[in-house]
């Protein structure tokens, strides 16, 4: 046996030649990485539009809410208050109504936030390996 | 660096790079080309981080490593030649007794041998890129290449 180490490593110096199989082949992945790469980019963009109204939305309620509590006496009660003011026995629905599209713009908001996160720090690999199984 | 740019960049140094996974996956072509084209899409993916200062192939080099680490192929390690020439007989049956030769001696040794082996010969890094690319101090390096030889000898002589 050959114990030319120096030999045997420059024996197995492989020449690929051009490698343009190889090169295509990597290009053709590129590509893909390119294309999940564009629909995070399209899915950030959504979700950016998407925080952008619901933050202008929550503050034109906020701004509605403040208004209305800014009318109201301080030395009465709210929701009897807001009753008389509105003249109606339903004023605690009324409130309610009001509060309500807060809340669930709060929630919507923080909804979009945390996966605007996720997306941010995720890595493309996965969503990769899934669209190079199908 | 663009997507060209990187394409250009990996048609100058995809020889060298085939070649050290070639070595390391033991004379599995299709595996290495693998693992080749995994690592150069991670490096694709992290090109944001790369700062262009000339060093392309060992920071090319580094995550081929890496890559090759993460992969099944690295924890393979036989015990004795007989076994590895079982195994590894089959993919290199077609290339040189050269070749067939050093991939089953290689075979026996651990990966970070290997790997140290195969970037200080076959690539002809010095033992300080060797150190960047392993993530090694030089004196392991060192170590690994004197480990490394003096199993290989062992090996082949026998």
């Amino acid at each position: 046996m050959n114990t030319d180490l120096d030999a045997l490593f420059a024996a197995a110096k492989t020449d690929f030649g051009d490698g343009a199989d190889f090169i295509s082949s990597l290009e053709e992945k590129l590509e893909k990485v390119e294309y999940v790469k564009s629909l995070h980019r399209q899915k950030q963009r959504y979700f950016r539009k998407c925080l952008c109204i619901s933050f202008a939305l929550g503050v034109f309620f906020g701004c509605l809410g403040i208004a209305v509590l800014s009318i109201l006496p301080s030395d009465v009660q709210l929701i009897a208050t807001l009753g008389r003011y509105l003249g109606g026995e339903v004023s605690s629905y009324v409130l309610l109504l009001a509060v309500a599209p807060l809340c669930a713009l709060t929630l919507v908001a923080s909804k979009l936030v945390m996966d605007l996160f996720e997306i941010k720090f995720r890595s493309v690999r996965p969503a990769l390996k899934t669209q190079h199984r199908q | 660096m663009n997507k060209e740019q990187f394409i250009t960049a990996v048609k100058d140094e995809q020889n060298s790079l085939r070649s050290f996974l070639l070595a390391l996956c033991c004379g599995n072509r299709d595996e290495a080309d693998d693992i080749a084209q995994d690592a150069l899409v991670k490096a694709y993916l992290s090109l944001d981080g790369y700062v262009d200062k000339g060093q392309f192939h060992s920071w090319i080099f580094k995550i081929a490593f890496n890559t090759f680490i993460n992969h099944k192929s690295a924890a393979r390690q036989f015990e004795s030649l007989d076994e590895a020439r079982s195994v590894i007989g089959s993919f290199v049956a077609d290339g040189s007794f050269e070749y067939q030769q050093l991939y089953l001696a290689l075979s026996t040794l651990p990966a970070t041998l290997r790997s140290a082996l195969t970037l200080y010969y076959i690539n002809g890094y010095s033992i300080k890129e060797v150190a960047v690319i392993t993530s090694s101090s030089e004196d392991a390096v060192k170590k690994q290449l004197s480990r490394g030889r003096e199993k290989l000898k062992d090996i082949i002589s026998r």
